[in-house]
């Protein structure tokens, strides 16, 4: 079994790589057929022609599309996604830096939300029609009808503006404490690890309005898709057989029920995982996130194409990685799922 | 417990289930008695109410089902006195049951060997090494060929027959007093069939286990049961020993059941199909919910009470006019 686990991963592995040469090539193609030129961006309201050819001559943009293509794939292989021509900064270095604060406010919010969906699920299932089924109910209903940027400024108006409860919503610390030694790039953990109680709590503080909204969002999915695995592992064959030998409601519960209910439910995980990723982008914006997203907006806006092209590159390799985590957690969870899977 | 006694006693019980389509009365008045050591063939068509018996009997009805009126006695104890927790330690030690399509009746991610032992914590004094050497022995006495090896299969892995002999194992792994066994070979080819009701047939003997075998299937009834309780939309038609219920038939329900019946003595053409349908059990039935389908029918059939007429000793009939 394990080593045909170890054979799925690598063949998970293999498939991803065409789908990666297929999203260098399409992001390429698209950013250059976005409208605007990045020359006349970059050269300012001032410029005259010459200038702006001169540009153009120094960002490769004067070359066909080919040879830029070219050039941008030798650049690629050495780990070069070029430069921002808005901040001038190495587009991989922009990402390293920012891609940990966008990863750890999208897992807060996941975590957030699977602590709250999964067990609302749970008791919604097995008590039909009760107080916990409606709750659930409602949740799911507000969770999906809201968009996030309006949950986020509503949560931001009650808690920072009314009640004074929360930080600004001004990135990820406020400008008194000095950021943790950097050694994930995720602060609650940096802090922990250099030990400064001080700086994770108000770490942490920031987090919480954004990470919420994210939850908000991400919970109604999952509470659905919990609550009807549940109900339908709940009248399966087995789990009545699990009943009529007498098993503890505990047993048929816990072991039986919902090992087979997560099933499902990884799926739907895997899936909003990336919806939140897209989620970010806005909520970022909402409260200073100084994330992937934020930047990509900005990049967009001032058509700079290797800042565009390296967030969707991020973007992608991350969905494939998402989803190889996912695959991978599947032959552990299931039996079922063999090579032929 | 006294050899004289019954088992099992079902007396008046009468169940319904509230639906958003109205109250669907699924069984009324059912009464039977089984004794120990002694197989029982419960048959009737789909609809007729056999499994929602043996549900109540396991006490694992479906939540929308209502017990309106009796009582069921196990061992001299009116099960509905239990507490929900003596109910659950009950089953799967005293009564046991086993189901209709065994390969997706057990849990399809855990081993065979886990789900085993399992039912084994659950109800012996089996602790650590011993529940997998029990375990073992039970596949074992299921006929389970390479145990060893079985006991690390998925369910997926094993063919319908295996299943269902590791259902009987997990069924039989506290020497139950009574087996419960809905439709068990129902879906499995033809030799399977006989292997798997042999060993029923076995374990039963050995243990002196009382067995309710739900069949809609005469001829396996006929081949194994020592009495026959005949059901029909939630009736028990007739009750009778194997033998005689199939010489002389009193219910004519029972009688066109077996002309329905392919049999090797018989030719295919003589086969008799029954007209009409179950009844709705939502709507206002007569007394005697055969009668819409019944060739005898008189008009005093319709009018309450229905009989139960013993025609001759252990021989129950639920109509006014016997064949």
């Amino acid at each position: 079994m394990k080593g045909d686990s170890l054979l799925l991963i690598g063949r998970r592995l293999l498939q991803a790589a065409p789908v990666v040469m297929g999203i260098i090539v399409v992001t390429f193609i698209l950013t250059r057929a976005l409208p605007g030129d990045p020359a006349v961006f970059f050269a300012g309201p001032a410029a005259d022609e010459k200038s702006i050819a001169e540009i153009r001559a120094s960002l490769g943009l004067d070359k066909s599309w080919p040879e830029q293509f070219w050039v941008y794939l030798q650049n690629l292989s050495r780990g070069d996604l070029g430069k921002s021509i808005s901040t001038g900064q190495p587009v991989m270095e922009e990402i390293a830096t920012r891609l940990p604060a966008s990863l750890e406010l999208t897992l807060m919010g996941l975590l957030l939300a699977v602590a709250i969906a999964i067990p609302l699920g749970i008791l919604a299932a097995t008590r039909p029609n009760s107080f916990v089924d409606h709750l659930c109910r409602i949740v799911v209903t507000i969770g999906v009808s809201l968009p996030t940027f309006f949950t986020g400024l509503f949560l931001v108006y009650i808690f920072y503006f009314l009640l004074g409860l929360s930080p600004a919503p001004l990135g990820r610390l406020s400008i008194i404490h000095i950021s943790p030694d950097h050694v994930t790039g995720f602060y609650l953990i940096d802090s922990l690890i250099a030990g400064d109680l001080e700086v994770f709590r108000a770490a942490l503080s920031q987090m919480i309005l954004p990470a919420s909204t994210l939850a908000i969002f991400a919970l109604a999915p999952l509470a659905r898709m919990t609550r009807a695995a549940m109900l339908g592992v709940l009248s399966s064959d087995y789990v009545r057989t699990a009943r009529a030998s007498g098993l503890s409601s505990r047993t048929v519960l816990w072991v039986y029920a919902f090992q087979n209910a997560m099933l499902p439910v990884l799926t739907t995980l895997g899936m909003v995982f990336s919806f939140l990723l897209g989620a970010n982008v806005l909520v970022e914006k909402v409260f200073a996130w100084p994330g992937i997203g934020s930047f990509a907006i900005e990049a967009l806006i001032a058509s700079d194409y290797a800042a565009v092209q390296g967030f969707v590159l991020a973007m992608a390799l991350m969905y494939v990685l998402l989803n190889l985590a996912i695959d991978i957690l599947y032959t552990v969870v299931d039996p079922r799922i063999g090579l032929e899977g | 417990m006294e050899s004289r006694n019954p088992l099992l006693a079902v007396d008046n019980l009468s169940l319904e289930f509230r639906t958003r389509t109205g109250v669907v009365k699924a069984l009324e008045n059912v009464s039977f008695e089984i004794k120990k050591g002694e197989t029982v063939g419960v048959v009737g068509e789909s609809g007729s109410g056999k499994s929602v018996m043996s549900y109540a009997i396991m006490g694992i009805s479906d939540p929308a089902a209502r017990i309106t009126s009796g009582r069921i006695v196990f061992g001299g104890i009116s099960l509905f006195e239990k507490s929900g927790q003596e109910l659950q330690e009950m089953r799967g030690r005293e009564i046991s049951m086993i189901f209709q399509s065994p390969r997706t009746a057990l849990n399809p991610i855990r081993t065979i060997g886990s789900q085993l032992e399992d039912v084994i914590y659950r109800h012996s004094s089996f602790r650590g090494r011993q529940i997998r050497g029990r375990a073992l022995d039970l596949l074992n006495q299921v006929h389970i060929p390479d145990p060893e090896k079985r006991y690390r299969a998925y369910p997926f892995e094993l063919s319908g027959g295996m299943c269902q002999r590791v259902m009987i194992a997990i069924a039989i792994s506290s020497n139950p007093w009574l087996l419960i066994a809905d439709e068990p070979v129902t879906g499995l080819d033809v030799t399977t069939q006989a292997s798997i009701m042999d060993l029923i047939k076995d374990a039963a003997r050995e243990r002196n286990m009382g067995t309710i075998l739900i069949t809609h299937d005469l001829g396996l009834a006929a081949e194994y049961c020592d009495r026959i309780i005949v059901m029909h939309s939630g009736h028990v038609v007739e009750v009778a020993d194997t033998e005689r219920l199939f010489m002389r038939p009193r219910h004519p329900y029972t009688a066109k059941l077996i002309g329905a019946t392919p049999n090797a003595s018989r030719d295919l053409a003589e086969l008799s199909s029954i007209p009409g349908n179950l009844p709705d059990l939502r709507a206002e039935l007569p007394a005697c919910r055969y009668s819409e389908r019944c060739e005898h029918l008189k008009e005093d059939c319709l009018e309450p009470p229905l009989p139960r007429l013993e025609t001759e000793a252990g021989h129950l009939v639920a109509c006014r006019y016997p064949l």
